[in-house]
């Protein structure tokens, strides 16, 4: 099977330098939506993104009473504590379908929603759990 | 064109095949079996299948391509060219929030509908109304979705079924037996270990109480392989791994290779299974990877008892371009010059359509092209490739009438910039360099009706959009397909005449299923768009269930055909 572009040049914002987002989180979910989440898993891969680059940033999946919903977090970017990116469905190549947007409150935890068509609004705590985004 | 012979009763011309292939059988027991590109030898098949090697007249659609022969081939003529006009839809059922793809071929067995959707849920839908009887949702990990526009993406193109049993296969590569009345899961077996960056998307293939699955990741350095279990257990019975292990023979540290997208076809006649394989990695360096880097981009023979290898067939040696032979083996019965012949039919992401002997491997013609051909080496400096790596047929399944004696290739123009780097990519380690389709590169498809008795082109479609989702035929003298726009089309399979059109608004990535549920026949179509849809954003998708019946509801046709 083929994959698509993949380039480089100069990091854009992103979610910082340092490597502290990247590894596994529990979604230990608050506000369940319209589609009734019930919990999930975030991974996030790198947390700067580069001009053209298609490599993954995060993979956020959520899990209601009947399906597993996996949708993917792209043009990661920060504000202060705030951490934000826009939600692809698909692949990280398909459309946009909503947001992500989250607060660091401390190391290797955030506290925010994302938002998408089908689910709705879900609010969720996310703890990292592992640094390593690879079983 | 049709033949006097071409236009006999489907029922006549059923039995003839199933006297051709059991003549064919008691041949291959004379002779032992055997092969010869590989030189291996093969155990004598058993002559039960006969009834199977030919398209029974069931109501369902229980397997794969419809019948063992995978010809996708569907006996029911209620709906033909002179009313297919009056189809239209009788239930459409979506298939749950944020589900943006759909590769999935649907079973139906006693009237029910079995689908997967994109993450591996497994849904039981009734036939008649589109209800959903039961979903069964596993635990799947997804973390390994890396990929883009293809390697690791979440799909899954649908179940196998035997002896009540349905078969799935998840994403975090674990093989699993549900109940086909319930839901209920009986078994788990882990087939693969996630960190080899191996993944699943693949449809298994149950028989004579074996489930035959492979595993995907070739962009990783995943090793493939395609294995035997146990339907009853969940344990392993062979498995054959399609190139060496890495840091031996060929295979570099970290390389690999030969994995596997579509379910093996089973030829019940010969016990034989017949299953195509991906590139070898590192994919765009080939000075890493001397010799022919056997057995990828390759048909493989093998007994279905053993996995001892029959015969193999390379389309693609050295692949440097990511040329898979990704898609589904067909087994079609030609007349060749007086004499009646078995064959397979498989087409490559070359853009070539190879028609083989199935006793021995051999071409029975010159591949036959179905889109534009032209490429050199991958460089440094960069070179297009055409088709590119999205390009010719990807997993898009092939359909054969025995009435048309065709076979009909779905295929993609889209060319490719290759750009050799030698570095690693999270999601695709072992790519080596860079692939990005150019802004202004056409994206269009064809759609090519081949005759199996004599290697030339029928007919030929040019396509407004890339055909990904494959084909499917009907007594009816129809054939099906849909394109990236949403278009489901039925064509006069002798002529290629379009005949009818429904705009489903949501992409193909796979073809049609018939059945039908007292005397009424239904057209079913899976839309939702294929990854290729989602990558080059070729239009609107989600994912949804649509059945087509003669006096349903009228769907708007799509533009016409140039």
């Amino acid at each position: 099977m083929a994959s698509l572009a993949l380039a480089a040049g100069k990091p854009k914002e992103g979610w910082g330098s340092s490597a502290g987002f990247i590894g596994r989180y529990h979604v230990k979910v608050t506000q369940p939506g319209d589609a009734g989440v019930l919990g999930g898993e975030l991974t996030m891969f790198i947390q700067e993104e580069f001009p053209g680059s298609e490599e993954p940033a995060g993979i956020l999946k959520l899990r209601t009473k009947h399906n597993n919903d996996v949708v993917y977090l792209k043009e990661l970017k920060r504000q202060g504590q705030l951490r934000t990116a826009i939600v692809k469905g698909g692949s990280f190549l398909g459309p946009t379908i909503g947001n992500f947007k989250a607060t660091m409150k401390k190391p290797g935890v955030l506290v925010g929603r994302v938002a998408t068509k089908g689910l709705g609004t879900v609010r969720a705590v996310f703890h990292r759990y592992s640094t390593k985004p690879t079983p | 064109m049709m033949s006097a012979k071409r236009a006999m009763p489907t029922r006549l011309r059923v039995l003839l095949l199933g006297l051709a292939v059991l003549a064919a059988t008691v041949v291959l027991a004379a002779c032992g079996g055997g092969g010869s590109s590989s030189g291996g030898s093969s155990s004598a098949g058993n002559d039960n299948g006969a009834d199977a090697a030919s398209a029974p007249e069931t109501e369902d659609w229980p397997v794969f391509g419809r019948d063992r022969d995978n010809t996708r081939f569907a006996t029911q003529d209620e709906v033909d060219t002179s009313n297919v006009g009056e189809l239209g839809e009788a239930w459409s059922t979506g298939l749950g929030p944020d589900q943006y793809l759909m590769e999935s071929f649907p079973l139906v067995l006693n009237g029910t509908v079995y689908v997967t959707t994109s993450t591996d849920e497994v849904m039981s839908i009734d036939g008649k109304t589109g209800h959903i009887n039961w979903t069964y949702t596993p635990e799947v990990d997804f973390s390994q979705s890396t990929g883009v526009g293809g390697y690791g993406i979440t799909v899954n193109r649908g179940v196998a079924a035997e002896d009540g049993k349905l078969f799935v296969l998840t994403f975090d590569n674990k093989l699993q037996a549900i109940s086909q009345k319930t839901g209920e899961r009986l078994w788990s077996s882990q087939v693969e270990d996630p960190a080899t960056g191996a993944y699943e998307s693949m449809a298994p293939t149950a028989y004579d109480g074996k489930v035959y699955v492979g595993v995907s990741g070739s962009e990783d350095g995943v090793r493939g392989k395609i294995s035997a279990y146990d339907q009853k257990t969940g344990k392993e019975i062979w498995t054959f791994y399609t190139v060496p292990k890495a840091g031996t023979k060929w295979v570099p540290k970290g390389g690999g290779g030969g994995t596997i997208y579509m379910p093996p076809t089973i030829d019940a006649a010969t016990n034989t299974v017949y299953v195509g394989t991906g590139n070898p990695a590192p994919v765009l360096v080939g000075a890493k990877r001397p010799g022919k880097n056997l057995y990828t981009d390759s048909i493989l023979a093998l007994d279905a008892d053993t996995g001892k290898l029959k015969w193999f067939h390379q389309e693609e040696a050295h692949d440097l371009w990511d040329y898979d032979a990704e898609s589904p083996v067909v087994l079609f019965n030609a007349e060749i010059e007086g004499e009646d012949v078995r064959g397979v039919a498989e087409a490559g992401k070359n853009g070539l359509l190879f028609l083989l002997n199935a006793e021995t491997g051999e071409d029975l013609f010159p591949p036959v092209g179905f889109v534009k051909r032209h490429h050199t080496p991958p460089s440094t400096k960069g070179t297009l490739e055409c088709p590119g790596a999205v390009g010719g047929s990807q997993y898009s399944p092939l359909a054969y009438s025995p009435e048309t004696q065709a076979v009909y290739v779905s295929g993609i123009n889209l060319c490719m910039y290759l750009k050799v780097t030698y570095e690693s990519h999270n999601g695709e380690k072992e790519f080596a360099g860079d692939r990005v389709v150019p802004k202004d590169t056409e994206k269009t498809g064809t759609f090519t009706a081949v005759g199996v008795d004599t290697g030339e082109v029928l007919w030929k479609h040019d396509m407004p959009t890339p055909m990904d989702g494959g084909a499917t035929a009907s007594a009816g003298g129809l054939v099906f397909t849909g394109d990236q726009q949403g278009i489901l089309y039925a064509f006069d399979a002798a002529n290629g005449d379009d005949l009818w059109q429904a705009d489903l608004k949501l992409a193909f990535g796979t073809a049609p299923v018939i059945y039908s549920i007292e005397g009424q026949e239904y057209v079913l179509a899976t839309v939702g768009g294929a990854a290729l849809t989602a990558s080059e954003e070729l239009g609107e998708i989600g994912a949804k269930v649509v059945a087509f019946k003669l006096g349903g509801k009228k769907l708007p046709a799509g533009p016409a055909l140039k």
